[in-house]
């Protein structure tokens, strides 16, 4: 009986793996991206309402934990005071916000582009695939191939566009690619994502190295990003004898897991296909 | 029971049998949006870890019906095509499931499908990302996170079960 019921159950999994490898293929098809975005488009509200818990979540925890230690207190200043704690919460939060968005304008003023400021919803699932999905789409000027920064250096590109959100493939993706140049010894070279980290492959050249502590920064090659925007700074460099490349890790400036707001590039259209 | 009864009872046990579905999407949207947000950039998967529970709670069959679902929801998450998460997810609930009825051990069992599931999770999501991309593995590059991710995944599954049960139960109180 339980052979039978083992059995039963490789059926079923056989039976959806050959469907999901078929619905795979069939949507990584280039022509299939249009309607891939509009699906992704409509798990974006769901994403939207779970970020916004999950802002809320630390209030939530802080209050809570306000109130246990008022307990012995009158209960009338305890809801004064966790009141109180949550608008002090909420000012933080509007000062923090207004300070990302005066950083926006800054970036703007900087790099004279036109940027659209877009919250983050959503992250990819693991280290795998680190995409972001921001809450501003087609409807508000973005396209696919626009480039995405933060105050902090370069974020990404977006992949996929719908309506009302995008798909932002991070530096950090495996297929990310950006030809990029350091600050100080002007090696130029490409610099790519494993999933987690960021990495540099330059020629070999027997006098320069990049020096830890170094910025890179996008060279404009290629036409894909634009020139002058922080890629990341070097950790480590490793010089190895009779290698025509060198490699050196990066760390990369936009904090993946605290990065809320984002600013499309809308001025500057990548003619690279993203 | 009168037939009538029966099946009234049928049709009432299938629609709540629906409702926990919501568990698995839940987790998925938990895993995009709240789960980066941890330090560290999250190494657990509360989707592997609702699949893998409710695996040896229900079985395999059970555990490949809720892998589906929370998968495709990953996948509307992810770059790239829709698929390799709801691949990965199933991978990981037959695992779970064979591990689960293959050593025998009542709830210690559950931490190690748990950590197997996730093994299977990431290994099926970088075979199929390797072949979209015709490039290696990377198991090196990889490694670090997946040893991560399955400790936290075993250390939490017990949990998630409790989670899992109490929804279960709740909707058997609804079924009543």
């Amino acid at each position: 009986m339980r052979a039978r019921t083992g059995d039963r159950a490789t059926g079923v999994f056989l039976g959806l793996t050959a469907a999901l490898l078929a619905l795979t293929l069939i949507t990584e098809l280039p022509p299939l991206a249009g309607p891939r975005a509009l699906l992704r488009g409509s798990v974006e509200p769901a994403e939207a309402v779970m970020s916004v818990l999950a802002s809320g979540a630390g209030d939530v925890v802080g209050v809570f934990g306000d109130i246990a230690s008022l307990r012995a207190t009158d209960q009338r200043l305890a809801a004064q005071n966790a009141a109180l704690r949550r608008q002090l919460a909420e000012a933080s939060a509007t000062v923090r916000e207004n300070d990302e968005l005066r950083r926006a304008l800054a970036f703007e003023k900087t790099y004279g582009h036109r940027v659209v400021a877009a919250s983050v919803v959503a992250r990819g699932a693991e280290p795998l695939s680190r995409s972001l999905t921001i809450d501003k789409g087609s409807a508000d000027g973005l396209r696919a191939g626009m480039v995405v920064a933060s105050p902090a250096g370069l974020v990404g590109r977006i992949a996929e566009v719908s309506p009302h959100s995008a798909l932002v493939q991070t530096l950090a993706d495996p297929q990310s690619r950006v030809n990029a140049y350091g600050a100080l010894s002007g090696l130029e070279g490409t610099a790519m994502g494993d999933g987690s980290t960021l990495s540099i492959q330059v020629p070999a050249r027997p006098d320069i190295v990049l020096k830890p502590g170094e910025w890179v920064l996008s060279s404009g090659v290629g036409g894909t990003y634009p020139r002058g925007l922080v890629v990341g700074q070097v950790v480590s460099f490793q010089k190895q004898a009779a290698a025509t490349l060198q490699y050196g890790q990066l760390a990369w400036p936009a904090d993946y897991s605290s990065l809320d707001l984002v600013l499309v590039i809308t001025d500057f259209q990548s003619p690279v296909a993203p | 029971m009168s037939a009538v009864g029966s099946v009234g009872a049928e049709v009432a046990e299938g629609r709540t049998s629906y409702v926990l579905f919501a568990v698995p999407l839940l987790a998925a949207l938990a895993q995009l949006t709240w789960v980066p947000r941890l330090p560290g950039g999250g190494p657990l998967n509360i989707a592997v870890i609702a699949v893998a529970g409710w695996t040896w709670a229900r079985g395999t069959r059970a555990g490949l019906w809720w892998a589906l679902p929370a998968g495709l929801v990953l996948d509307l998450g992810s770059a790239g095509a829709l698929g390799p998460h709801a691949l990965a997810l199933l991978a990981a609930a037959y695992i779970a499931g064979l591990v689960s009825s293959t050593v025998d051990g009542g709830i210690v069992v559950l931490p190690l499908s748990a950590a197997a599931a996730t093994v299977a999770y990431a290994a099926a999501l970088l075979i199929v990302g390797a072949l979209l991309r015709e490039s290696s593995l990377h198991v090196h590059a990889n490694a670090g996170w997946v040893t991560w991710a399955a400790i936290w995944d075993a250390v939490l599954a017990p949990v998630a079960v409790l989670v899992v049960r109490r929804a279960d139960r709740a909707v058997a109180a609804l079924r009543t």
